[in-house]
């Protein structure tokens, strides 16, 4: 049980209670001073203090102050809470508010991040103590930046400190962080305040989870200024072998984007920070031009490039798009593809992804049959074998014998590919056998749930939300039977060579494996248990479908692709890092610790040196992530004093960001935010779609009624009565007595 | 004890008016003042049915005209034919010493005469009668030493008024080391007049008055007290501040007022009882009261000085 009061300033009267008795206990009555001659004989007559006699009117003195202090309650209007209705009435009344604040890349542009911040602040400013407010912000991932607090200050003051980053949008990410605050809250009255310019991307991409029960979504959006904007979205890089000598083509994409970008502007290639082509373009209206320079004869070391945007006036549009190019070896990977007449195409998306410039150069060789000679794969680095039955007999044999080599190997399953023609002499080769089909819901289909985020093919896709790869949807895949043991190993296979059995590197939500390896001798086998196009999956369409096949097809030839730059906010793992950098070799065992808290004891192998001069040390175990914050070229050193950069990485913002497509917040709210909540009686309907705050119960309004209702004030008064009474009586019956007091 | 309110004024008769103290404040003038005492007393004096009883014969001398019918001797004119008259008073040249406290006790008075005013009036008056009776007189002040000392002369009664005229009772006194201080100066012997409120242990009188004894002296000790120290008048709450030591005392009148007198009247009567077991006369002076009774008591006194040689020890008290 628990005491409110509607007029608390009331109970400053209380201090009234401490002066009669201060009088009567400190204050020694003197009354009035006469001057005598002599208290020779008054010194000697037993003289009472008048404090003593006070004592005896300890009741009287304490009827008294009973009845002041009741006048003061009285006047404080106080409300009991007794655990009931009543009670409930007041919790309900009490609010906890998360500001969710979007600090991507996009709200730096024009005027959005100082509007976010006053649509901020306004919120702040509409609380009602005892409310509870907390903020969240988010780019590519969401971050609690002010704890729960009842100090609004608090988080006004956090917003002082924040400022627009180089990350991209995850809508996501952010709502989840503060679904993770009113899931552990004791309010009734949960809120969101999302505060964004609602790219429309940034939801797309990014994690769906449901909010909790009874939260409403509030939306503010700071995106509807029409601001445009003409920017490099990506570079690709055209490889080229020309007698002897590897030339790069650098074609950047340029995109306009909202009627108010520029459509005009200099486009400028700086290789090693030295300006070396200049071009105009023009883009008459919304869309994109893919602007091609010169081919760049590649130096050993490699060169670093960037292109920029000058407006006509040779003002700079923007960050320069930065990427780092070195001469590497051209990867030869032969795609057996369906028969001859097949009735589809099985590889175009296959094709594309690996024929895609701007990471290590690929020759592909498309064939459709499987019929292979020893020689034909001596200079293969890779096969596909792109849904169509294993090779027997003596392509059979070839094949194996060129994955024993340390080729590759990667075996798609499709509709083709039925399992009973799979000879048993591939058993030992492959990480399973493959099975019937798994027909999944055609409305929902399947998604990729259980990634092995260690693996070197996944390890691009550590942090918020795996990058999309929960997103692509497979309708059909077929069943991978692992082995109950390892089939006993081929003759001219050694235990040194056949180290590690079957691994399942991917499952789906069913558990089913999607993505499988064996390392056999010195090759890699790895199979996908779905197709790679659009015919059992929409893979093909999400932009993870890139680079997974790039990753994919790079480990399984045991290759590592250069990649020309990355993009902020993308995780890293410090020992791809140090792998790059050939500080350590693939191979090289590290300990694995899992957690970041034991990566501090690891020890430190390299360094990677930002722009500004900063550093992060760089320890290879296995927790070790990073997440570069801001655009720049970063080097990787090995550890020790004055070492020499062994290997550089281009950083750019991230360009998802220019896209001016925007989505609707009501979109957003149906697709995420719950039923209200029940309204408490006597409240306001809240209404969670219109972007207003809500304007729910004032707790003020409901201590006022609980007070109306208890009229405790009548009670204290009938109190005051009573003792004033008694008072009275009290003092009439020792009247001398009362005299000597009063 | 007797209430000392039996000894009201009016007993004397016409001219008592001036023996009124608070008529004597009003004159301001002590020598004028003292004239008036005197003179009135002495008036009064012949109308008194005590005129001519309480006082002795002292010699004769030729009648003159104007001079009082009822003092012709008419024995001696039956005897001689002629006229005398009758002297009372004789030059005797006694030494009369007033000793008059001043200590800031006195000052108190809840009326218009302080104790102070009192006993200022009624050592000029004595000093005034004095030289009318042709005795020398001579004054002593103090508070807790001597602070002014007129020795006994015939032609010291101006100096004398004077002296009062200028005392103040604004020192702290103590009465037993302010009278060992007296006796350490070795006066005449003859009437000693000590004027105080005696706020002492009776037993501390008892050494200088057996000095004083010793040395041939008469004393009247005139026992000077307010009204409303003897009535603690005072109701509700008060605080009562000593005016010698500053002491203070919250206290309830009402509740001690009983027992207040009580402790004043032992005291007065112990007093009495010491200054008559050491031969002094011991009268209690309420300042509300007339001047006469004190001085009636000086004349009484002198005169049994006059007869025996040695003084009266009679105390009234």
């Amino acid at each position: 049980m628990g005491f409110s009061f509607l007029t608390p300033l009331f109970l400053a009267g209380l201090l009234a209670v401490a002066v009669p008795i201060i009088i009567h206990l400190v204050r020694r009555y003197q009354g009035k001073l006469i001057e005598f001659p002599s208290l020779m004989f008054l010194r000697q007559l037993p003289v009472q203090s008048i404090r003593r006699r006070t004592i005896r009117d300890w009741p009287l003195l304490l009827m008294r102050i009973g009845a002041l202090i009741l006048i003061a309650l009285a006047f404080a209007r106080p409300v009991l809470q007794l655990g009931n209705e009543e009670d409930g009435i007041i919790q309900d009344a009490l609010r906890e508010v998360v500001i969710v604040l979007d600090r991507s890349w996009s709200m730096d542009r024009g005027e959005r991040w100082e509007r976010a911040v006053d649509e901020a602040r306004s919120t702040l400013g509409s609380l009602v103590t005892p409310d509870r407010a907390s903020l969240v912000v988010f780019d590519g991932v969401g971050s609690v930046i002010v704890e729960p607090t009842l100090d609004p200050g608090r988080v006004s003051a956090a917003l002082d400190t924040i400022r627009p980053g180089w990350g991209g949008t995850q809508i996501g990410a952010g709502l989840q962080a503060a679904g993770g605050i009113l899931q552990a809250s004791d309010r009734s009255r949960r809120e969101i305040v999302l505060i964004s310019d609602f790219q429309r991307r940034g939801w797309e991409d990014g994690p769906r989870d449901p909010l909790p029960e009874g939260t409403v979504l509030i939306t503010t959006d700071v995106g509807d200024d029409g601001l445009g904007s003409m920017i490099v979205s990506e570079i690709t890089l055209e490889h080229t072998f020309t007698e002897g000598r590897q030339r790069v083509r650098p074609v950047a994409r340029v995109i306009r984007q909202g009627e108010q970008a520029p459509s005009r502007a200099q486009i400028l290639l700086e290789l090693d920070d030295q300006e070396t082509e200049r071009q105009s373009v023009e883009i008459v209206s919304e869309g994109a031009v893919s602007i091609s320079f010169d081919p760049i004869t590649l130096p050993e070391l490699g060169i670093r490039g960037a292109i920029r945007l000058e407006s006509e006036s040779s003002e700079s549009m923007g960050e320069p798009f930065r990427f780092v190019v070195s001469p590497s070896e051209i990867m030869s990977v032969l795609l057996v593809e369906g028969a001859e007449g097949a009735e589809r195409d099985t590889s175009p998306y296959l094709r594309s992804a690996l024929t895609v410039s701007g990471g290590s150069p690929v020759q592909v060789e498309t064939r459709r049959t499987a019929a292979f000679s020893v020689a034909e794969l001596e200079n293969v680095d890779l096969v596909i074998l792109n849904d169509i039955p294993l090779p027997s007999g003596a392509s059979g044999t070839a094949l194996q014998d060129h994955v024993m080599g340390g080729g590759g190997l990667f075996v798609v399953t499709g509709p083709e590919s039925a399992p009973d023609e799979w000879s048993s002499t591939w058993d030992p080769f492959l990480p399973g056998r493959s099975g019937d089909v798994i027909e999944r819901d055609p409305g929902r289909g399947a998604s990729l749930a259980q990634v092995d985020r260690d693996h070197p093919i996944f390890t691009l896709f550590r942090g918020a939300g795996g990058s999309g790869l929960g997103t692509p949807r497979f309708f059909r895949y077929r069943e991978l039977d692992l082995p109950d043991e390892f089939s006993p190993p081929p003759a001219e296979i050694t235990d040194e060579m056949n180290e590690d059995g079957p691994q399942v590197l991917a499952r789906f939500d069913d558990g089913s494996p999607a993505l499988a390896q064996r390392i056999v001798g010195g090759g890699r086998v790895l199979l996908w248990t779905s197709t790679l196009d659009n015919e059992w999956s929409d893979f093909p369409l999400h932009p993870v479908f890139l680079p997974v096949v790039r990753e994919v097809v790079q480990f399984a030839a045991a290759r590592r692709e250069s990649v020309p730059y990355f993009s902020v906010g993308q995780p890293l793992g410090s020992r791809f890092l140090l792998i790059e950098a050939g500080i350590i070799s693939e191979g090289e065992s590290l300990p694995d610790t899992g957690t970041t808290g034991a990566v501090d004891q690891s020890p430190v192998l390299g360094l990677l040196a930002g722009p500004d001069g900063t550093g992060l040390n760089l320890t290879g175990a296995g927790g070790d992530l990073l997440q570069i914050p801001s655009p720049g070229f970063y080097e990787v050193r090995p550890e020790g004093e004055g070492s020499v950069a062994e290997w550089v990485l281009a950083v750019n913002a991230d360009v998802r960001e220019a896209d001016p497509a925007r989505m609707d917040p009501e979109e957003l709210m149906l697709a995420i935010a719950p039923p209200a909540a029940a309204a408490p009686d006597g409240a306001m309907a809240q209404n969670s779609l219109t972007g207003d705050l809500s304007e729910g119960t004032n707790p003020r309004t409901v201590i006022e009624e609980g007070e109306r209702r208890q009229s405790v004030w009548r009670f204290l008064l009938l109190g005051v009565i009573l003792l004033l009474l008694g008072e009275t009586i009290l003092a009439g019956r020792s009247k001398p007595l009362a005299k000597q007091i009063g | 004890m007797p209430s000392h309110h039996a000894w009201s004024h009016g007993r004397i008769g016409p001219g008592s008016q001036f023996l009124d103290p608070v008529v004597l404040q009003r004159i301001g003038n002590l020598e004028l003042i003292a004239r008036g005492v005197v003179e009135g007393f002495l008036h009064g004096l012949h109308r008194s049915p005590f005129f001519g009883q309480s006082v002795d014969f002292a010699e004769h001398r030729p009648y003159t005209p104007g001079d009082d019918l009822r003092r012709v001797d008419w024995k001696a004119f039956a005897r001689t034919d002629r006229y005398y008259v009758k002297e009372f008073e004789a030059e005797t040249n006694t030494n009369f010493t007033v000793l008059l406290d001043t200590s800031r006790s006195m000052a108190f008075g809840e009326g218009e005469v302080s104790k102070f005013d009192y006993g200022s009036f009624l050592a000029a008056s004595l000093s005034f009668l004095t030289r009318k009776q042709g005795d020398r007189v001579g004054i002593l002040t103090f508070d807790s030493e001597v602070r002014d000392v007129v020795p006994c002369s015939a032609r010291h009664l101006e100096l004398v008024l004077l002296t009062i005229d200028r005392s103040q009772p604004d020192r702290r006194g103590e009465l037993g080391p302010a009278l060992r201080d007296v006796m350490n100066r070795k006066g005449k012997r003859g009437l000693v007049a000590l004027i105080s409120d005696l706020y002492i242990d009776p037993e501390e009188l008892r050494s200088p008055m057996n000095q004083l004894r010793e040395m041939g002296s008469d004393v009247m000790v005139f026992h000077v007290l307010d009204s409303a120290e003897l009535d603690l008048p005072y109701k509700g709450k008060v605080t009562l501040e000593d005016m010698e030591t500053k002491e203070v005392l919250p206290m309830a009148p009402e509740e001690l007022r009983e027992e207040y007198r009580k402790s004043l009247t032992t005291h007065v009567a112990e007093m009495g009882r010491v200054l008559t077991s050491v031969g002094a006369d011991h009268i209690l002076a309420d300042t509300s009261q007339p001047l006469d009774q004190a001085l009636f008591h000086y004349l009484l006194a002198r005169g049994d000085r006059m007869r025996t040689g040695t003084g009266r020890w009679a105390s009234l008290s």
